[in-house]
């Protein structure tokens, strides 16, 4: 397998004197997906759109395979990122939208039989759970080498759930992600490393135990 | 360099929120019409267009990444935006100065 890697160095971003991030580094390295936990402002998706290259921070420099970027989002083919909240124009057709991002449906009805029937119809007219399944799809199917997925189990239900992710298992040869969930179950099933943002800062998750001693977790269910 | 799919997702932009704008340009129109007021035109648009600029990326943001995603730069996008929409006025002027 052929390394590919996108790396954000050194960001560094605060707001209104409370440091978010201090000097956090991460990367995307194909063949891998990459797991990002941490509670509510921890900066997790500030961390995701400054490797982006959407988000102006104090400081961060992304690299892709030692080749320093900027506007990493421009460069054609090269990373995608779905954010938090939906994102697809609602007046547009799935149909129309699935043609512009070039994916294979023949890949997305393979594992989701059932959404066969959504595409003749607009993103306004489907369910909140629907829209951010298309969402995920779309970014995770398309000839992009990375892929940064903020949240993609929200609003899915399980049984779609459980589909993407072996989507997402098979993907992983194709192109490195990185994915944020508060879901953490789902998060770790997927994830090949994991880490914790916690005061600014990444912490590398070695087992489940590890996110109780971060005071991530309460305790271990099982 | 701009490739087809961009041009498409400029377009697309420009569709989604050309409402107001196209307003403004018919107000404008209206301006050119009755006093020929071109410096007032290129004040009320220029004025108009922050405004615009403005809602968007303080309201509908997070809208934006589905042009990010197709790798459009938000210079392009919003270049592309305002040049489609200067040159629509543009071209209501001259017909009017046409008809006029």
């Amino acid at each position: 397998m052929s390394s590919d890697t996108l790396l954000a160095e050194n960001i560094f971003f605060s707001v209104a004197s409370k440091d978010i991030l201090k000097g956090v580094t991460t990367r995307a390295d194909k063949g891998i997906i990459t797991g990002l936990l941490g509670r509510n402002g921890s900066g997790k998706s500030t961390m995701l759109q400054a490797m982006y290259g959407t988000l102006k921070v104090q400081e961060c420099s992304v690299f892709t395979n030692g080749t320093l970027i900027n506007a990493s989002y421009a460069k054609a083919g090269l990373v995608n990122y779905l954010p938090q909240n939906s994102f697809l124009p609602v007046d547009l057709t799935l149909n129309s939208i699935v043609r512009q991002f070039a994916i294979d449906l023949a890949i997305v009805f393979a594992y989701f039989p059932d959404l066969k029937d959504d595409l003749n119809k607009k993103i306004g007219a489907l369910s909140g759970g629907k829209e951010r399944l298309w969402s995920v799809l779309l970014l995770l199917l398309a000839k992009t080498r990375f892929t940064l997925l903020d949240e993609p189990f929200t609003h899915i239900m399980p049984l779609h759930i459980d589909q993407l992710k072996l989507l997402l298992t098979e993907m992983k040869h194709k192109k490195g992600i990185i994915i944020t969930d508060h879901n953490y179950r789902h998060l770790l099933d997927v994830s090949d490393r994991v880490y914790l943002m916690k005061d600014g800062k990444s912490i590398y998750i070695r087992d489940y135990s590890d996110l109780v001693l971060h005071g991530y977790l309460r305790h271990l269910d099982e | 360099m701009v490739n087809r799919g961009q041009l498409k997702a400029i377009w697309a932009f420009y569709k989604h929120y050309s409402v107001s704008s196209i307003l403004f340009t018919l107000f404008c129109a209206w301006l050119f019409w009755e006093y020929d007021a071109l410096f007032q035109i290129m004040f009320i648009k220029l004025a108009t267009g922050w405004l615009i600029w403005y809602f968007i990326i303080s309201f509908h943001s997070q809208k934006l990444f589905y042009y990010y995603n197709l790798h459009v730069h938000k210079r392009t996008l919003w270049g592309g935006y305002f040049f489609i929409d200067f040159f629509v006025l543009f071209f209501i002027l001259v017909t009017i100065r046409f008809l006029k």
